[in-house]
């Protein structure tokens, strides 16, 4: 089921399918890996910021990207 | 061989810095270049009787230049052309790293990869067979443990030779026919000569070598505003076009040449390491109560406590020993000077303003200390992570809460750190509000005062002083949000670095580069400050009512009338504008004898608190000004904080008065 990252529980794996925040921040989203196709596990999230591990490292994303980043829990 | 030009450059947080002294040893010289966006840490060493040159570049994640930190890394290796460029990777988390790697390889460097944290790698068994990653990535790869020292003889040699021969073989990422061929078509336009690049300061990159017109074609592709304000509008607009066509295919471009240099990355990295499924790591498990929805904010509050306790209580003791010190010393000497002029001159004016001023180096060590313990630890960028909601409420990105941290510090390293902020609109407003984070310059006026006035209250007091700042700073952050800098704060994305021990000698080395500054300024700016102070105290005449400084003082205190302040303390704040430890030093020479004793008869508690208030707010130091100045590259930013801080502090300190008078 299509659904935001903002959503995802904690601990649990999320499939990006699409990333709509604009130019630049899909840019920057992508030079850190976090773009469509890309399998990441989600840390924390409470009420600030979703922590994702992609790639070996942990990134914070703030609440308005986080609620832009669509795809589906695994 | 002639002197090598060599970049250091890497992600943030790899040990960029550690491996940059330890490849340049003592003999570092560190130089700041003022004016232009270039910060840059320089250094000499010397392999095999070849001078190297070493230019430690600001921690990176691309070459996309998003931010200014990107921006300077980037146009450095454009446009200086390094013989060598060494890519620090970290060896622990090798895929993103290698992003940049592969960016700095497309770009035809010539690189060499140290491959920093080899320990971490055994420790969490982990296994990186550098041989291969050395073949398929075409270029030498020298494994180093940074901190320790090992490996870098190693790299030197991998320095010396890359430089003499090269990289092995050059790698090209595959990006797909259909791309390939737009970067062709862009290419050829850039090849043709009748096409000039105009007010291009990379001009000879688009009629340069095919290496640079491929990077340039890339990047147009993947629609950096960059790349296309530095090429013709009839190549930019062209290549918007060709992008248009390929994202109704593929999706964004840049996402797609992301995804591209990834998957090249995936099918190396598998090859060469070897890791067991990670477990939940240590780090992960202090997020989940240092992040925690609920206790993230209360527990972040209760270390700033414990910070704030632990400098002045610790500090305490060692304030009291230098303030003796200075005491004896300042008798001493003005007992004997034969001469009364000079006597005066030196054991009150120099010994006793200097004085006043170096009492506080505990309290500013200790400062520092715990800052450079915060950010070391990693617990630095988890404040950014608790307060970013808070931040934006307010209009603020989450980013800018570690420079306000720092402008407890000091406000001047504190505004250079904005640069990690993409936006700049985000940034000018993460600057104009940092002036208000009370610096430790100022904490020598709130101690003096405090001890005077408010007795058995200091802390609390002095405490009152720091949360007025922060919210002061948060109503002009909503203000100028609301007025100058409409819109909302761009996004956040920040990397969190995994919990680290923090290093005792980084820690010490970290603290005393930035706490010998607050010393230098006492033996330089503040030594001139009182001498001229003393010179304008004590002439023409000698009786300092008829002295200059009267002049100057009481032609400006009717301003402050209103306020209750005496000529004395409006001289005093005007000498503070070169740094606000002045404020006391200058106290002190104006009213001689007991400092204590006559405060305490020249003000009320209100308007002491007022005072207080008021050097708390008005203009920024010397220093701070000309920061801003610099970062903001624009004369109108320093005198726009400047305006409005002074109209603040009046306003501020005329409410307390008023307030304090019905009470």
């Amino acid at each position: 089921m299509r659904s935001m990252i903002s959503l995802a529980s904690a601990r649990g794996l999320f499939r990006i399918t699409s990333i709509a925040c604009g130019r630049g921040c899909v840019n920057k989203l992508a030079s850190m890996g976090i773009m469509p196709g890309e399998v990441v596990r989600v840390i924390n999230n409470g009420s600030g910021p979703v922590m994702v591990e992609v790639k070996g490292s942990r990134v914070a994303i703030g609440r308005g990207v986080a609620m832009k980043i669509y795809g589906e829990e695994l | 061989m002639k002197e090598l030009k060599v970049a250091i450059i890497g992600n943030p947080n790899v040990g960029k810095t550690t491996l940059f002294n330890a490849l340049t040893g003592e003999k570092q010289h560190v130089g700041n270049w003022p004016g232009v966006t270039v910060e840059k840490i320089e250094g000499y060493g010397k392999v095999d009787g070849v001078r190297v040159h070493y230019i430690d570049l600001p921690g990176v994640y691309s070459l996309s230049a998003y931010s200014i930190d990107e921006k300077i890394a980037r146009d450095f290796i454009l446009t200086e052309n390094p013989d060598v460029v060494v890519d620090i990777v970290d060896a622990t988390n090798l895929e993103r790293n290698l992003y940049l790697t592969l960016q700095l390889l497309e770009l035809k460097a010539n690189v060499v990869i140290a491959l920093n944290f080899m320990d971490e790698v055994e420790k969490r068994r982990m296994d990186i067979d550098v041989k291969k990653l050395q073949e398929f990535l075409g270029i030498k790869v020298v494994p180093v443990v940074a901190r320790e020292g090992k490996g870098i003889e190693e790299l030197k040699r991998a320095i010396l030779e890359t430089a003499r021969h090269g990289v092995i073989r050059k790698v090209e990422v595959g990006y797909g026919r259909d791309v390939e061929r737009a970067i062709l078509e862009i290419e050829g336009m850039l090849a043709d000569e009748r096409i000039k690049c105009r007010h291009c300061p990379f001009a000879k990159l688009c009629l340069g070598s095919d290496r640079e017109r491929h990077w340039v074609s890339t990047r147009l592709l993947e629609g950096d505003d960059e790349a296309n304000k530095v090429v013709d509008r009839e190549i930019a607009l062209r290549a918007m076009e060709l992008r248009r066509e390929l994202e109704k295919k593929y999706g964004d471009m840049a996402a797609y040449f992301a995804k591209k240099r990834y998957e090249l990355i995936g099918s190396i990295v598998r090859q060469c390491l070897k890791m067991e499924e990670m477990e939940e790591t240590f780090s992960d498990r202090m997020d989940r109560v240092l992040l925690d929805k609920y206790l993230g904010i209360p527990i972040f509050f209760v270390i700033m406590w414990l910070a704030f306790k632990l400098t002045f209580d610790v500090a305490a003791p060692f304030t009291l020993l230098i303030e003796k010190l200075f005491d004896e010393l300042g008798k001493w000497v003005a007992g004997s000077i034969p001469n009364e002029t000079m006597a005066s001159l030196i054991g009150e004016g120099i010994i006793g303003g200097v004085g006043s001023v170096l009492v506080f180096v505990p309290n500013i060590f200790l400062l520092f200390f715990i800052l450079a313990l915060l950010e070391d630890s990693g617990y630095m960028a988890r404040a950014a992570f608790v307060m970013d909601r808070v931040m934006y409420r307010i209009g603020l990105h989450g980013k800018a809460f570690i420079p306000m941290l720092l402008g407890f510090g000091c406000n001047v390293p504190a505004i250079m750190a904005t640069r990690t902020m993409e936006d700049e609109r985000d940034r000018l407003l993460a600057i104009m509000i940092n002036p208000l984070m009370s610096c430790s310059a100022r904490l020598p006026v709130y101690v003096l005062f405090a001890g005077i006035f408010f007795a058995g209250k200091e802390a609390g007091v002095i405490m009152s002083m720091y949360l007025l700042g922060i919210l002061l700073a948060v109503m002009m952050a909503l203000l100028l949000r609301k007025f100058l800098f409409q819109g909302k704060p761009s996004p956040f994305i920040m990397e969190m670095p995994p919990y680290r021990l923090p290093t005792l000698r980084n820690i010490v080395s970290t603290t005393w580069n930035r706490g010998k500054m607050f010393i230098k300024k006492a033996g330089t700016i503040i030594l001139l400050g009182v001498i001229i102070i003393w010179f304008l105290a004590n002439f023409p005449d000698g009786g300092i009512e008829e002295s200059f400084l009267a002049m100057i003082g009481k032609a400006m205190q009717p301003l402050f009338a209103p306020l209750g302040w005496s000529w004395r303390a409006v001289v005093a704040l005007l000498a503070g504008v070169v740094g606000k430890e002045i404020v006391v030093g200058s106290l002190g020479a104006l009213y001689g004898g007991n400092l204590s004793s006559a405060l305490a008869a020249d003000f009320t508690r209100v308007e002491a608190f007022a005072y207080m208030a008021f050097v708390l707010i008005y203009v920024p130091c010397i220093a701070t000004i000309a920061a801003i100045w610099q970062e903001t590259r624009s004369i109108k930013w320093p005198l726009f904080t400047i305006t409005y801080e002074i109209l603040l502090a009046y306003g501020v300190a005329l409410a307390i008065v008023a307030i304090g008078g019905l009470i």
